[in-house]
This record gives C-alpha cells, sequence and structure tokens, in this order.
C-alpha cells in the first residue's frame, strides 16, 4: 500500500519547548489515522507544521512522495491536503455559498491572475460538497447564523470543495451532542465511500475515534506513545498511565483482576 | 424585483442611480449647481477606487491622489505642451495612473499597515514637493514666465473637453455634469465586480481568517497588486476628468485639505462597502455646501464629523444602513419558522 503522508523525525521548537520531539509515523492511503493524546501533547501543533501554518524545525514531511517541508500553506493546500481546525474557522463575512466557491476556486490549484467570476467547476465543485455534508438548504444563509454543528459541517464541506487527496480533521466533534457526532460519523464514511479518500483526525471523543479509525497514534509530549490498532491501545500500559496516572494504572489492573475474580465466583 | 443574489441588487441600484442622475439636467438647474455636482461626482468616483483598495483588498494607502494627480497632470502636460484634447489624453491619463499605481504596490508590497501608510504618503508628498518647488523658467509668455508642471499655481488654459461646441452653448456644465455621472457609473461598476469577484473573496476571507484562508490555498499578496493597479486606471481616469472639466489642475489635490476630504466621504460613508463613497460623498457634500459661511472652519468640521462617525457608526452610513436593512428581514425569517 503506498504511502500518503510520510513523517520523518520532525521537531518542531518554540523556544526551548518542544510541542513536537523527533517524531516519525506514516500514514498510509486511504486510511483513516486516529491521533489521541493528552492535552498539550503536541497534536494541533503538528497539524500546523504538516499543513505550512508553522514552520518545523527538523525533519521532513512528503506528501505523495513530494517533499513539502519547506512549502507555505497555499502551496500545500494545492498538492491535495486540506486540514480544518480546532476552533471554527469559516469565513463568517460571507454566507454558506461564498464559503464554498472560495475554497472551490482557490483551493484547487494556483491562480495567478483570478477571474472576475467563480468558474463553473467551483459552482459545480460547491454544489457537490453542500448535497454531500447536507447543507444544500442553507446556501444563501451567511456563516455566522449557523448552529455549532453546521458551521462544523461547513469547516469540512470548505476543506471538501477544494478536492483533497488527504484530509486532516483537528477535534471534528469536539463540543457536539451524542447524536451529532454520530451526524458526523455518517458524513465521514459517505466522504470516504465516496471519494476514497485518506483521513487523519485529532480527536478526544475515544468512542468517535474507535469507530472510524483503521489505526491510532497516541501522542505524549511531543512524541510517540503508541501506534497500531485501536483494541492495543486501550490494553497499553503507557496510554493509560498518560492520560490516568501511575495510580489510574493500579486501578484499572485491580478493576480488571476484580472483574476476572467475579468472573472466576 | 432587486435581483437574485446581491451582486444582481448592487447593479440595478447602480443603473437606477445613473438613470436618475442623468435626469437630473431636464429639470433645470442652475449651472453653479451642475458644476459643482460634477465636482463631487469625480470625488465620489476617486473614492469608490480609493475605497476598493484601503477598504475592499485592505492596502492601506493612504497617498491614492498621486494617481488622481498622475492623470489630471497628464491631461494638462499634453494639452498645454501638445495641445491634445483631454478626449485624446484621457487614456493616456488612465494608463499614467496605473503606472504610479503599480509603483506605489510594488513598493508596498511587503509592508503591512503602518508602513503602507508612511510610504504610499511620502510618495505623494514627494510628488507634491516636486511640484510646487518647481520655479525655473520654462514657457515664457509676454507678461510672465511659467515652470513646467506650473509649479504651485497650478496649470491652466489647456483646453477641455469642449462641450460647449459639441452641445451648444450653455450647456458645457450639463455636458460635464453628464461626463462625471458616466464616469462614476464606470467606477461603481468596476468596484461592484471587483467586490462580489474572487479577488473581493479572496481579500474578505484574509479578514475573516488569516490561517483558515492560508490553508484553502488564498495568497492575497498579488491579487492586491492587480487590484491596486486596476484601481490606479481608473483614478488617472479620474484626474482626467477632473482636469478637462474644471479646466484647471494644480498641487492643491495632494494638499492635506483634499487628502482629509476623500477620507472623510470613505469613512462616513463606510469603508469597505460598495455603496460608502456614494452615500458618504452625499452627506459631506451637504455638510459642506451648508457650511460655504464658515469655510475656515472647514477642516476641523470634517475632523470632528470623523470622530463622531467612528464613534457612533465606526461602519459608516453604508454599514448602518444595511443592518439596518438586514435586521427586520432576520427578525421576519425568525416570524416565519
Amino acid at each position: 500500500m503506498s504511502v500518503a503522508l510520510d513523517i520523518v523525525n520532525l521537531t518542531k521548537r518554540y523556544g526551548a519547548m518542544a510541542a513536537v520531539k523527533d517524531l516519525s509515523f506514516q500514514v498510509r492511503q486511504d486510511e483513516i489515522l486516529g491521533i489521541a493524546g493528552p492535552n498539550g501533547a503536541g497534536k494541533t501543533t503538528l497539524f500546523d507544521v504538516i499543513s505550512g501554518l508553522a514552520a518545523p524545525s527538523e525533519g521532513r514531511i512528503a506528501l505523495f512522495g513530494e517533499d513539502i517541508t519547506a512549502c507555505r500553506a497555499d502551496e500545500i493546500c494545492h498538492l491535495g491536503l486540506a486540514r480544518t481546525f480546532q476552533l471554527n474557522a469559516v469565513f463568517d463575512s460571507m454566507t454558506v455559498e461564498e464559503n464554498l466557491l472560495t475554497t472551490a476556486y482557490f483551493g484547487r490549484h494556483h491562480r495567478s491572475f483570478p477571474g472576475l467570476r467563480f468558474d463553473r467547476q467551483s459552482r459545480i465543485d460547491c454544489d457537490e460538497t453542500l448535497e454531500l455534508v447536507g447543507l444544500a438548504d442553507l446556501r444563501r444563509r451567511p456563516a455566522l447564523e449557523l448552529t455549532v454543528l453546521q458551521r462544523k459541517m461547513l469547516m469540512l464541506a470548505g476543506a471538501l470543495a477544494t478536492s483533497p487527496r488527504i484530509l486532516m480533521l483537528d477535534e471534528p466533534v469536539g463540543g457536539l451532542t451524542h447524536d451529532e457526532i454520530g451526524h458526523c460519523a455518517n458524513v465521514l464514511r459517505r466522504v470516504r465511500q465516496e471519494r476514497g479518500m485518506t483521513i487523519v483526525l485529532i480527536e478526544h471523543v475515544m468512542s468517535f475515534v474507535t469507530a472510524l479509525a483503521d489505526r491510532v497514534l497516541v501522542l505524549h509530549h511531543g512524541a510517540k506513545l503508541y501506534e497500531g490498532s485501536v483494541d492495543g491501545m486501550t490494553r497499553s500500559e503507557e496510554v493509560v498511565s498518560a492520560y490516568l496516572g501511575a495510580s489510574g494504572v493500579r486501578a484499572l489492573k485491580q478493576e480488571t483482576e476484580g472483574q476476572d475474580h467475579v468472573a472466576t465466583a | 424585483m432587486l435581483g437574485n443574489t446581491p451582486q444582481e441588487r448592487d447593479y440595478r441600484l447602480l443603473a437606477v442611480l445613473v438613470l436618475g442622475l442623468g435626469l437630473i439636467p431636464i429639470f433645470g438647474p442652475s449651472n453653479y449647481l451642475l458644476g459643482q455636482a460634477a465636482l463631487y461626482l469625480i470625488w465620489a468616483a476617486v473614492v469608490t477606487q480609493w475605497n476598493l483598495v484601503l477598504g475592499v483588498a485592505g492596502i492601506m494607502s493612504i497617498g491614492h491622489l498621486a494617481l488622481f494627480a498622475a492623470g489630471g497632470y497628464t491631461v494638462a502636460l499634453l494639452g498645454l505642451y501638445f495641445g491634445l484634447s483631454p478626449w485624446v489624453s484621457m487614456p493616456i491619463a488612465a494608463l499614467a495612473g496605473f503606472a504610479v499605481a503599480l509603483l506605489m504596490g510594488l513598493a508596498t508590497l511587503r509592508l503591512r499597515g503602518a508602513y503602507t501608510v508612511v510610504v504610499t504618503l511620502a510618495i505623494a508628498m514627494v510628488m507634491y514637493q516636486l511640484i510646487v518647488t518647481d520655479v525655473e523658467c520654462f514657457r515664457k509668455t509676454a507678461t510672465a514666465c511659467y515652470s513646467l508642471t506650473g509649479g504651485a499655481r497650478g496649470l491652466t488654459r489647456f483646453g477641455d473637453f469642449g462641450f460647449a461646441g459639441l452641445l451648444g452653448n450653455g450647456m458645457a456644465q450639463t455636458g460635464n455634469y453628464l461626463l462625471a455621472i458616466a464616469l462614476l457609473g464606470l467606477c461603481m461598476l468596476a468596484a461592484i465586480t471587483i467586490a462580489h469577484s474572487p479577488y473581493g473573496r479572496a481579500f474578505q476571507a484574509l479578514r475573516d481568517s488569516e490561517p483558515a484562508s492560508q490553508a484553502r490555498g488564498i495568497r492575497v499578496e498579488k491579487f492586491q497588486l492587480i487590484v491596486f493597479a486596476a484601481s490606479g486606471l481608473l483614478t488617472g481616469l479620474a484626474g482626467a476628468v477632473y482636469a478637462g472639466t474644471q479646466r484647471t489642475f494644480g498641487p492643491q489635490v495632494l494638499e492635506f485639505p483634499t487628502l482629509l476630504f476623500l477620507l472623510s466621504i470613505m469613512i462616513v460613508g463606510g469603508r469597505g462597502h460598495v455603496w460608502g463613497p456614494v452615500l458618504g460623498t452625499l452627506c459631506l457634500a451637504l455638510v459642506k455646501e451648508s457650511l460655504t459661511s464658515f469655510a475656515q472652519w472647514q477642516n476641523s468640521i470634517y475632523a470632528v464629523l470623523l470622530i463622531v462617525i467612528l464613534i457612533i457608526a465606526p461602519e459608516g452610513l453604508a454599514g448602518a444602513l444595511s443592518r439596518l436593512v438586514a435586521r427586520p428581514r432576520a427578525v421576519k425569517k425568525e416570524a416565519a419558522a
């Protein structure tokens, strides 16, 4: 299976603090990789560095075999990587439709001399994406008037309208209710089904990660703590200790032993 | 009735405005009124272009009148030394505005905010100083000696659009007035088109969220230069229309009172709003004409007006108006839902 994203010895320092430390991992084409880790583990910094919004201190990033370590954010977008943001970053002064027309027009490829009108392809991409995320009825609505879920969907649609090959989602369901999380998961499944996309997602809501991800990467203090299957993650002592501390590990052990005890009794 | 999209609505409003203004001469206003109206229409046209640069594209250029002066002086100098009619030199004036805008844009492309203000203002001031300190004798007449650029006195007797000959005696001001309407119509057409085009959306996206706009492939520096240069073309044209209708052009257009007057129009009308310049000009023209007897207080009055608007309606008249229109609509929508 070919490699979509190749991260080699990546480090990002802010002053003396290393937010990402000598991190290496690969994202395979067409897989969904979940990235988890406690607050401050460096997940968002990792996204900022990969998407070109922050320059790496050391290391190398390759996107579908092409070195993008020194590329700007707009160039990386044109190479087919689209990310979303933890805080809702949509274009608030525009309507839903204008948001998507703009991202479809400028996100697909570089524009040296933009035209005075949006081209047909942008309109097609805009309409398709609206259908895909279920915002077609709200196209004339100002982005500012949308609900939290609708704004999350608009941000996802904005990323999809750039026709990416790899999608990076930063906490796509943070702050949503149980039903809304289900809706999000369905939309992402449909995206994957219809467009065959590689997806990397940061998420704290574990049920969402376990339901969608093929593999999981857990970060702690900017370094890799665990990489592998979803099942293995919950059994990993390092992961449990990072989240719950040493006493948490003991408690978990006691609990599982207790359960064993009950089971045998 | 007003069109499906905001862009169509703006085009229709513009058509109504141009037609409405164009019908006014039928009611036989005085030549003084038409002359003053033509002047204000030209200022409105200049502010539409300045607003496009400062309000829409977000380039903090304060030296926009240098582009206007480039156009005006082109017409005046070509008329004076080569006997060219303003009709002929108008396209050259537009190119002069374009060229100065391109230079100014290239000089400030890598600068931000206050630095752009300083550099653009400096360019306009250098232009002003070069003109007013030009006292060397270049052209001798029987009674006096004139410098190449006319110096602080400015230039006169370089010809006009010749409406008196084209439309008949006494119709010169009507012709000037109609030409000024055409200029404003053209400038507004450009402003509306650019504001709703991918260019306008790219600038809007950057203002809404810089990281999100970059992550969606938007990089505005080059688009800013393109819009700056395009606005230079039309501002140069406005300078040509000013020179050809007022029959005089001098360094006063680069002086502080002109800058303050046009800045007041933009801020009062609403920076970044397509209809701001027209509303602002209407407001400032009424203020100016009703205060002619307090001429010495004019600048102070503009300054006070600016401060008041910045405090009570920082988005200007157009911003306040669009909010007034949007609110009842939103309420109605909620009532229906």
